[in-house]
């Protein structure tokens, strides 16, 4: 074989075997570890484990409804029925581990609502949605609505005023 | 929310799922089938030579392949940018994943730069190279001296070897070029929940459009070149090069016209959602711009010019013109694959907008200096490589 073509050959093989060699100290060796195809499993195995690892921050609805079950029956017959307690309670593992000293902080404000109930082209046309400034200008929605259950009122509002 | 996303939303139609409000493939995503399908039409346009013997292309051979070298080495950044994370771009190659096709870029990739490429362009060039080595001191003669690879053997047998070498990459080369290509189209054709995407044609609607934009790149760059260097235009490779370009784009046209005969024809769910698109939010680059100006004007053009009633000079502005059109209305082709897949809603029942801002990332600023990037390495490559003939200090002065 001519020089030429050996050294260049030569440069390729290099590169290569640096390829394989960084290959080897870049993939962390738990990758793939969980199935033979990594299918779905293309991650680091380790991954798993430390996010084990980690403080559980939400209690889930069964939990609360351990404590309060007339709340999370009262939700169950709303609109609400659908939301877990922590959409806008926030998560509440600590207040679970110390039920006395935490108490969950709640936004009260239009904001929380906002985030389902404002005016977005996309949601479905019955799904309510008020956030236009006519309706409860200045008010915050808990002021009339029962957050628990939307259409149970305070205040002596009645539906569709 | 984004200020973008908000002004999106004041222009949505009809019903669409809230993910589908903003469009993730942006301009950059158009860009790079691109660049990619130029790559792979310059590589076709130097096959010619090599492979299908058409000597009148000789002028162009090595600048079609420095061509595809320039937009090789471009063709990931606009998926670089666009994924944001410059660091992670190699894990593709770390951790290669056969179910997916995304992931298969980087090996199609760098098997077409490695092997075919710079393979073909170093034993192309080798010749070349060590006379150079020899000719030229300082920093270019040192980078020569440095790529003879201390083999500085150009006798006949040696030449005669790089040839074959050569040979046999052109021949590996050619299917490469096309898989690096028909690849992309694959991407899009793959996706099944996309009726404007889905279809088995589009790997070879790809290719075709690939070979169309990479012909009229190296025209035009052949024809400004010359321009530049003062030198007078091959004649015969103009036309001939011009003559391939009219017969891919009757292929391009024919293939594509099938495809939209296809979709047209089986009525397929959303078929209607579909005929919106195509009249209504993509009818300026569509109708306007692809198929009028893009393809039709310039196979009118090209088929006026190879009857021969215009003098070259006049032929070498329309193929100037044709070129020009061509690769706008190809860059068109992309824009309305990738943006307009996205516009339409899988609901069929309605469309979102896409707004390309000027600056920042994802905009058109970004893809236009990335558009630019290619012709400062194709610069950059033809100073240290001269693609024309005759290159050598002695054979100047014989010229003379």
């Amino acid at each position: 074989m001519r020089a030429a073509t050996r050294r260049f050959l030569l440069i390729y093989l290099t590169f290569v075997l640096v390829f394989l060699m960084l290959r080897t100290v870049i993939v962390p060796p738990t990758f793939g570890e969980f199935t033979d195809d990594y299918t779905y499993r293309w991650f680091r195995g380790d991954s798993v484990r430390e996010i084990m690892q980690y403080d559980m921050k939400f209690a889930t609805k069964e939990m609360c409804e351990q404590c309060h079950p007339e709340k999370v029956e009262f939700l169950n017959r709303g609109k609400h029925s659908t939301l877990s307690c922590e959409t806008c309670h926030g998560p509440s593992m600590k207040h679970v581990e110390n039920p006395t000293t935490y108490h969950p902080e709640i936004d009260t404000t239009r904001e929380l609502c906002k985030l389902c109930h404002e005016f977005n082209p996309t949601r479905p046309e019955d799904f309510p949605q008020k956030f236009t400034d006519e309706h409860g200008y200045g008010l915050a929605c808990v002021e009339c609505h029962n957050p628990h259950s939307p259409w149970v009122f305070k205040r002596g509002v009645d539906n569709g005023q | 929310m984004s200020e973008i996303l908000w002004q999106v939303l004041q222009h949505v139609q009809g019903y669409i799922y809230p993910n589908e409000v903003e469009v993730n493939w942006s301009v950059l995503i158009a860009l790079y089938p691109y660049i990619t399908g130029l790559v792979a039409g310059a590589f076709i346009v130097a096959s010619l030579e090599r492979i299908f013997k058409v000597e009148a292309v000789k002028p162009t051979y090595r600048l079609a392949l420095l061509t595809a070298l320039a937009f090789l080495l471009c063709a990931p950044l606009p998926l670089v940018a666009h994924l944001g994370h410059p660091e992670r771009a190699l894990e593709i190659m770390m951790t290669p994943h056969l179910s997916s096709a995304m992931a298969g870029f980087g090996f199609v990739y760098a098997w077409y730069l490695m092997a075919v490429l710079l393979i073909e362009l170093y034993f192309d060039y080798r010749k070349d190279i060590v006379m150079w080595s020899q000719e030229v001191g300082g920093i270019k003669g040192f980078i020569y001296k440095i790529l003879t690879l201390g083999d500085y053997n150009i006798s006949d047998e040696a030449v005669k070897a790089d040839n074959k070498i050569v040979n046999i990459v052109t021949v590996i080369g050619l299917p490469s070029a096309a898989f690096l290509h028909g690849y992309v189209g694959f991407i899009f054709g793959s996706v099944k929940a996309n009726h404007w995407w889905s279809s088995p044609l589009m790997p070879i609607i790809f290719l075709f459009s690939a070979m169309v934009s990479g012909i009229a790149l190296v025209l035009l760059i052949y024809i400004v070149s010359s321009y530049i260097r003062g030198v007078e235009l091959d004649r015969a490779c103009t036309d001939t090069l011009a003559n391939y370009l009219l017969y891919s784009y009757l292929l391009d046209l024919s293939l594509e016209f099938m495809e939209l005969a296809h979709l047209f024809y089986t009525q397929e769910e959303g078929i209607d959602a579909i005929r919106v698109l195509i009249t209504d939010k993509l009818f300026w680059t569509f109708i306007v711009i692809q198929v009028f100006l893009g393809t039709l004007v310039p196979i009118f053009l090209l088929i006026i010019a190879r009857t021969g009633i215009f003098k070259f000079n006049v032929r070498k502005w329309i193929y100037i013109f044709v070129t020009t059109l061509t690769l706008i209305g190809v860059f068109a082709m992309r824009w309305n694959v990738v943006i307009g897949g996205q516009l339409i809603s899988k609901t069929y029942l309605g469309y979102t907008t896409y707004i390309m801002p000027l600056f920042g990332p994802e905009s058109l600023s970004l893809a236009l200096a990335i558009w630019i990037l290619p012709f400062i390495i194709l610069a950059v490559l033809i100073k240290l490589l001269p693609p024309w003939e005759h290159p050598h200090e002695w054979e100047k002065t014989e010229a003379e």
